[in-house]
């Protein structure tokens, strides 16, 4: 099981050479001079010229990129913030925790209502709870994050003031928020759960349980979820790491500090090294969880265990 | 913990609770069920008035063409139909001397796995993939009897040896043995309990020749062991022959012939089992094609009137294509059968159609 997971983390370079040179390909090719964003639209040509050379702005492509790799490889260095003038990485760990939070939160609360409500429409399939579940899923998934965040603003914050309506410094402070962001991750959950599980319901197995004398609740509990877990899996940590790059939208309507303001900001003002590290920063993240999530396949399902070598 | 032990004859310690027949009762007995599967688009009636007997540590071969309703009526007794769309009608179930379709929810649960339980046809899809064989053969132990910790898994790793598995494979899962081999893991937790009655659905249909005969001898040779009464649905004539008692041929979702196994197979009469047994080839004779019975069997949703068999039987007349047969014994045998035209001295009074023709 080590040699596994050191083998998929030695995986993870070849990828995040290939994020770091498509980022940079893309942020070389953008329209737009980061130095003159930097000083603004009164210096004039000479000045920006001379900045452009000090951000080593003129150099070619290549030796740009090949800078940025010895650097991060050399040195563990991501660059500078041309606007906070801070490193990077201590920029991107500035606004991470309020994001991880923030995922972590919508995640846990997603998964605690998805499940089960997945669980039960399953079981009772095509009935009047299975049908209420599947419009309120719809609504879910179609519902703007923003404007849910909106709604949740005006209602528990505006009028009835249980929670501020911004910020991100208490506990109270992420429930609306968590809440906003969890809407389609809970309808993503709850459908995904529903039909994993109405396909192993109908598994032989299911009826051999029940065939012992089991009882109908660990019939289902025992038996069929924990069989119907690796696409729930699948799905809840493709939600996680989703949100770990950031919910710009959330983030700009509860003006909480998070990557995914960061990044929007960033990209306006053309601060690229912020981007650049900021993507690398969001991959490793992303490959990380995918990690996760595959070595639980291996807890829930003993052929793979097996198989991990 | 685990140290090689001679293997002890197996003591069955626990539940050797058996029935008591009152003046020849039945152990089983069913009383004109009928199932049905339900759609929005039609009615399947898939077991259909059966009628059916099983004595206590008796063995009855359930013989009958795919389709015929062997397996629902198997999930009918233990309650297992899938509802939806599965609907038990109408009927009894008795067994011991109780209509498991009167029982509670709760009363069934007790049943299943306890007094009556069942080996399924594939062996390869029957076992939880998840789960460690020994936590599957642990599980009904648990359910049903007062044993815990040591004890239950003690008692798990003897089931294994029971079937002819080497106890030291009790924490392999399923996938890590062969089709014969999930099987025996089957047969242990159907035996686990020490039932009443076991119903085996085809347990040998999924598995290889050679295979076949091992596990049916297994399932025997514990039959007897045990002194547990069973349901053997097949539609292997010769297997029946070497298992079974008695036998009951089951065509459209009833009964139509059942008996002794020697005095149905030496005087078949019903138009139907006499196709069947006919259709058997033989190894003595070269024949230039098999036999068959002409037909297929009659689509369940639209079942014909009468008699079910007479769209097929060389002896139809106008009397079978009206009447249904009622279910008729001969005198001084072991022998019932639906057919018009055989009397209670076994006699087949029945022409072929062609020769009026």
């Amino acid at each position: 099981m080590l040699r596994y997971i050191i083998k998929r983390i030695l995986l993870l370079i070849p990828v995040l050479i290939g994020v770091t040179l498509i980022t940079f390909t893309l942020l070389y090719i953008t329209p737009g001079d980061p130095a003159r964003a930097l000083l603004g639209p009164s210096a004039n040509t000479e000045q920006v010229e001379q900045l452009r050379e000090e951000m080593g702005l003129n150099d070619p492509y290549i030796v740009r990129y090949g800078n940025f790799l010895s650097n991060l490889v050399l040195h563990q260095d991501m660059g500078r913030s041309y606007r906070a003038k801070q490193p990077v990485f201590s920029v991107i760990m500035s606004a991470f925790p309020a994001t991880l939070k923030l995922a972590a939160l919508a995640v846990a609360i997603a998964v605690v209502i998805g499940i089960p409500l997945g669980i039960i429409s399953a079981v009772k399939q095509y009935s009047v709870f299975d049908n209420v579940a599947l419009i309120l899923g719809l609504i879910g998934i179609s519902m703007p994050v923003f404007w849910l965040g909106m709604l949740l603003i005006l209602q528990f914050a505006a009028r009835l003031h249980w929670f501020p309506s911004a910020g991100f410094s208490t506990f109270k402070h992420m429930v609306l928020p968590s809440i906003a962001l969890s809407a389609q991750s809970i309808a993503v959950i709850m459908r995904m759960t529903r039909s994993s599980m109405l396909e192993v319901i109908r598994q032989d197995y299911i009826r051999t349980a029940r065939a012992k004398g089991q009882t109908e609740a660990k019939v289902i509990i025992h038996h069929a979820l924990r069989n119907a877990l690796m696409p729930i899996i699948t799905t809840v940590g493709l939600q996680f790491g989703a949100l770990l790059g950031g919910a710009v939208l959330t983030e700009a309507v509860f003006s909480i500090p998070g990557v995914g303001r960061l990044m929007v900001d960033s990209i306006k003002m053309k601060d690229f090294p912020v981007v650049q590290g900021g993507v690398l920063f969001i991959a490793v993240a992303f490959s990380l969880v995918n990690l996760v999530v595959d070595l639980l396949y291996a807890s829930v399902n003993p052929k793979i265990r097996s198989q991990y070598r | 913990m685990l140290q090689k032990k001679q293997p002890k004859p197996f003591q069955p310690e626990l539940n050797t609770e058996r029935w008591e027949a009152k003046d020849g009762e039945p152990l089983l007995e069913i009383r004109d069920l009928n199932i049905i599967y339900k759609t929005d688009a039609r009615t399947v009636r898939a077991v259909n008035k059966l009628n059916l007997k099983l004595g206590a540590g008796e063995s009855l071969g359930f013989v009958g063409e795919t389709g015929a309703g062997k397996t629902t009526t198997a999930l009918g007794i233990l309650r297992l139909v899938p509802d939806p769309p599965g609907i038990i009608e109408s009927g009894q179930i008795l067994f011991e001397g109780r209509d498991l379709l009167g029982l509670e929810k709760d009363e069934m649960r007790q049943i299943r796995g306890s007094r009556i339980s069942m080996i399924f046809q594939d062996p390869m899809t029957s076992l939880n993939p998840s789960m460690t064989v020994g936590a599957q053969i642990e599980e009904v132990l648990g359910l049903h009897e007062k044993l815990s910790g040591v004890d239950l898994c003690e008692r798990a790793r003897h089931m294994l040896e029971v079937v002819g598995i080497r106890p030291e494979r009790f924490n392999d899962y399923p996938h890590q043995f062969s089709g014969g081999m999930k099987q025996r893991v089957c047969i242990a937790m159907a035996l686990a309990c020490n039932p009443q009655m076991i119903i085996a659905d085809e347990p040998t249909t999924a598995l290889d020749v050679t295979i076949q005969a091992q596990v049916l001898e297994l399932m025997n040779k514990l039959k007897d062991e045990f002194n547990t009464s069973m349901l053997l649905i097949t539609h292997d004539l010769g297997v029946v022959a070497e298992i079974c008692d008695r036998v009951a041929i089951m065509y459209a979702g009833s009964v139509v012939e059942d008996g002794d196994t020697d005095e149905i197979y030496d005087h078949p009469l019903h138009p139907y089992t006499r196709g069947l047994f006919a259709s058997i080839p033989s190894l003595d004779e070269d024949v230039e094609s098999l036999h068959v019975i002409p037909g297929a069997p009659p689509d369940p949703a639209d079942l014909p009137s009468g008699c079910c068999f007479h769209p097929r039987c060389p002896y139809a007349t106008e009397r079978c294509r009206k009447e249904i047969p009622e279910m008729r014994a001969i005198s001084g045998v072991d022998h019932q059968l639906a057919c018009h035209y055989v009397n209670e001295k076994g006699e087949f009074s029945g022409k072929e159609a062609k020769a009026d023709a």
